[in-house]
């Protein structure tokens, strides 16, 4: 195993791959500063640029973005109280409170600690997982696979924070979608209204652009102006105090990291839920619950140490079985497949370097961002001035003549747009994009071992329940759709345990 | 704007564009041979259902804000923020006549027109600083694709040579 990790460590240390490393790093953090674009957006931009790319230069440029984005998005939080993505903003409740009393250096040098390890204990998660998960993955057929492929869709759909109808709508839609072009098992050629360039199925990456940096630059052209309007005048002293300021505080850098790590390896969970779970069990586990929220810096380690683990622990499902965990670990599949790599049981033993590069590069990434983050905190924080009219036809028009480039097929513009279009009004009609994409990815694989399955059973659906691990599949199933209902009992119970405790009135 | 049982007659558009789309989508389906029919016919089933679901969570009435609670409750406390038709309808035009440009016209024609058109009369932005950024775009966009990662640009079906 050992000569696996040391092959991806030396496949990363090429001038080409340390590069676009540094590259992907630069991006993730200026992406990461800026609401409404972050890691989704920009793997999705990249995706065409990608194309031409060795599959190490590729992946190392992917793991810098995702290693970059978390410290960006904290830097913003801290100093401006504008979270760059959802998740940081968990770091705005003690975070701006610090900033507000000077302490601004203090809470980003321990939010780039917290990153840097959080990202570290991520990756360890992942180098432990991972052989497991390749011999676990040898056991499965394709009854496993497809129920695997309807747990990842179950799981997104009622995960999907209160939304669970229009998850599932958009998650049908999906499948609708992947059932576009020449169908392996039958051979027919369906939905395609004699277009060749339907046959081999709606492109993946092209809607990806589409659904992601064309959707949300049309979001932002909508809503308008500035991205942030605080004001930018911050001091920020005292940093390396910050950063030692994280060690101090090693039990609360530990639970966010294995939270973010748990979490990460759920799919459709979400970083969200991890830096959120991450704060409430450090505040539940505190002495002084009362100082959070008004600066207690604690409140800035653990959300930060969560968001960057699960993104280490996010590859799991998404390498090992196909199943993304979130929108960007969707995108970067397409990634993936663009490159020949499809991920799932056979990429974890064909690929075992490039997995392990791309390990080691979105550690890297992690690590760099933090000590690039602290450095440029001032003029990152700046980046939220910039007028999204500005900034929306420009990432609009790179999109589109980079969704050219995939395949210098014009085809793939008009792809991108509509589904540019589709993504804005899914937007705006509050369907979430992230099961549409994984229904499209996992649709042809459903389907495909759906037939397997039953050519292997002669049409009896009993193979389903007749092995162990398809048997333990079908109860995770259940389960997953359960759970929506199951919810308010088990926060019932959890409140009066909370009430009998005297810890809430 | 017209209301239907409390609710905007927009709000139920994109679920009965869906349905329009799953009975067409059924309808093929159902040409297919079995096996080439099974999986879609049975995901355009289910579509078909969540949709009804989707319709009647959407209405004002007692039955569908209980079933937005239980199935959708984020709808229910989404403070949404609401923006002008004719600003999203401008968005997607302009998405859409760039995308016409780009097929007919070729990159290298319709970036700057694109970028130049969309700064001014969408963002408002002033001639100058317009310009200026549909010729920076464009040259930007030469040097990635067609210098650096030696695509050759797409030259539209006006100019192309076939």
């Amino acid at each position: 195993m050992l000569d696996v990790w040391l092959g991806g460590v030396q496949s990363l240390m090429d001038v080409n791959e340390i590069v676009f490393l540094l590259i992907g790093m630069s991006i993730g953090l200026f992406v990461g500063v800026l609401p409404g674009l972050g890691g989704t957006t920009a793997l999705a931009l990249l995706t065409p640029v990608t194309f031409g790319m060795e599959n190490t230069e590729a992946l190392a440029l992917a793991g810098g973005v995702m290693g970059g984005v978390p410290m960006g998005g904290a830097v913003t939080a801290i100093l401006l109280n504008t979270p760059g993505q959802t998740a940081n903003a968990v770091t705005c409740l003690d975070g701006y409170p610090l900033a507000q009393q000077g302490k601004a250096g203090l809470a980003i040098g321990a939010a780039a600690s917290a990153n840097a390890i959080g990202g570290i204990i991520g990756t360890i998660s992942v180098l432990l997982v991972l052989p497991i998960a390749t011999n676990l993955v040898l056991l499965f057929g394709p009854p496993e696979f497809f129920l695997i492929a309807i747990l990842g869709l179950v799981l997104v759909a009622t995960t999907s924070r209160g939304k669970m109808l229009r998850a599932l709508v958009a998650g049908a839609f999906g499948l609708m979608v992947a059932s576009v072009g020449y169908n392996d098992v039958t051979g027919t050629e369906r939905f395609t209204l004699g277009n060749e360039y339907l046959w081999d199925g709606l492109h993946l990456a092209p809607a990806l652009v589409g659904l992601f940096a064309i959707a949300e630059m049309m979001h932002l052209s909508v809503k308008g102006g500035s991205i942030a309007k605080a004001d930018t005048k911050v001091e920020i002293t005292n940093m390396t105090a910050g950063l030692l300021e994280a060690f101090k505080h090693w039990g609360t850098i530990l639970r966010g990291s294995l939270i973010g790590t748990f979490v990460g390896a759920i799919p459709g969970v979400g970083v969200t839920v991890a830096s959120f779970l991450s704060y409430s069990m450090t505040v539940q586990a505190s002495k002084d619950p009362e100082s959070f929220g008004k600066g207690n810096i604690k409140g800035v380690i653990a959300p930060e140490a969560a968001i960057n683990a699960k993104d280490g622990a996010a590859l799991i499902p998404t390498l090992a079985f196909g199943l993304p965990g979130g929108a960007e670990m969707a995108v970067f599949m397409g990634i993936l497949i663009l490159h020949g790599m499809q991920p799932g049981p056979l990429m974890l033993i064909e690929h075992q370097v490039e997995i392990y590069s791309l390990v080691w590069a979105l550690t890297l990434s992690c690590v760099l961002s933090s000590f690039v983050g602290l450095l440029f905190a001032r003029p990152l924080a700046k980046l939220t001035q910039i007028d999204t009219q500005l900034l929306a036809p420009i990432i609009i028009a790179i999109s589109l003549v980079g969704s050219y480039a995939i395949d210098m097929t014009i085809e793939n513009v008009v792809l991108s747009a509509v589904f540019g279009v589709i993504g804005y009004l899914m937007i705006r009609f509050d369907y979430p994009r992230i099961t549409l994409v994984v229904a499209m990815v996992l649709g042809s694989l459903a389907e495909r071992n759906y037939h397997q399955s039953m050519l292997m059973s002669d049409g009896d659906w009993g193979i389903y329940l007749a092995r162990i691990p398809s048997a333990i599949l079908v109860v995770c199933i259940v389960l997953s759709l359960l759970s929506p209902a199951m919810r308010p009992f088990f926060k019932r119970l959890a409140a009066r345990r909370l009430a009998t405790k005297g810890l809430v009135p | 704007m017209t209301r239907v049982l409390g609710t905007k007659l927009i709000e139920y558009m994109p679920a009965v564009g869906m349905l329009v789309l799953t009975i067409l989508y059924l309808a093929t389906a159902s040409g297919y041979e079995y096996e080439a029919r099974e999986a879609p016919m049975a995901v355009g089933w289910v579509m078909l259902v969540l949709l009804v679901l989707d319709l009647v969570s959407r209405t004002s009435t007692p039955f569908g804000h209980a079933l937005l609670k239980f199935l959708n409750p984020s709808a229910e406390e989404a403070s949404e923020e609401r923006f002008p038709i004719s600003k999203q309808l401008s968005a997607m035009l302009w998405v859409a006549a760039y995308t016409a440009m780009l097929v007919f016209v070729g990159v290298l024609i319709a970036t700057p027109l694109y970028v130049f058109g969309s700064m001014r009369f969408h963002g408002k932005r002033t001639y100058a600083t317009a310009a200026f950024a549909a010729v920076l775009v464009t040259l930007f966009t030469w040097a990635l694709f067609q210098v650096a990662l030696r695509v050759t640009l797409y030259p539209g079906l006006l100019f192309a040579e076939y």
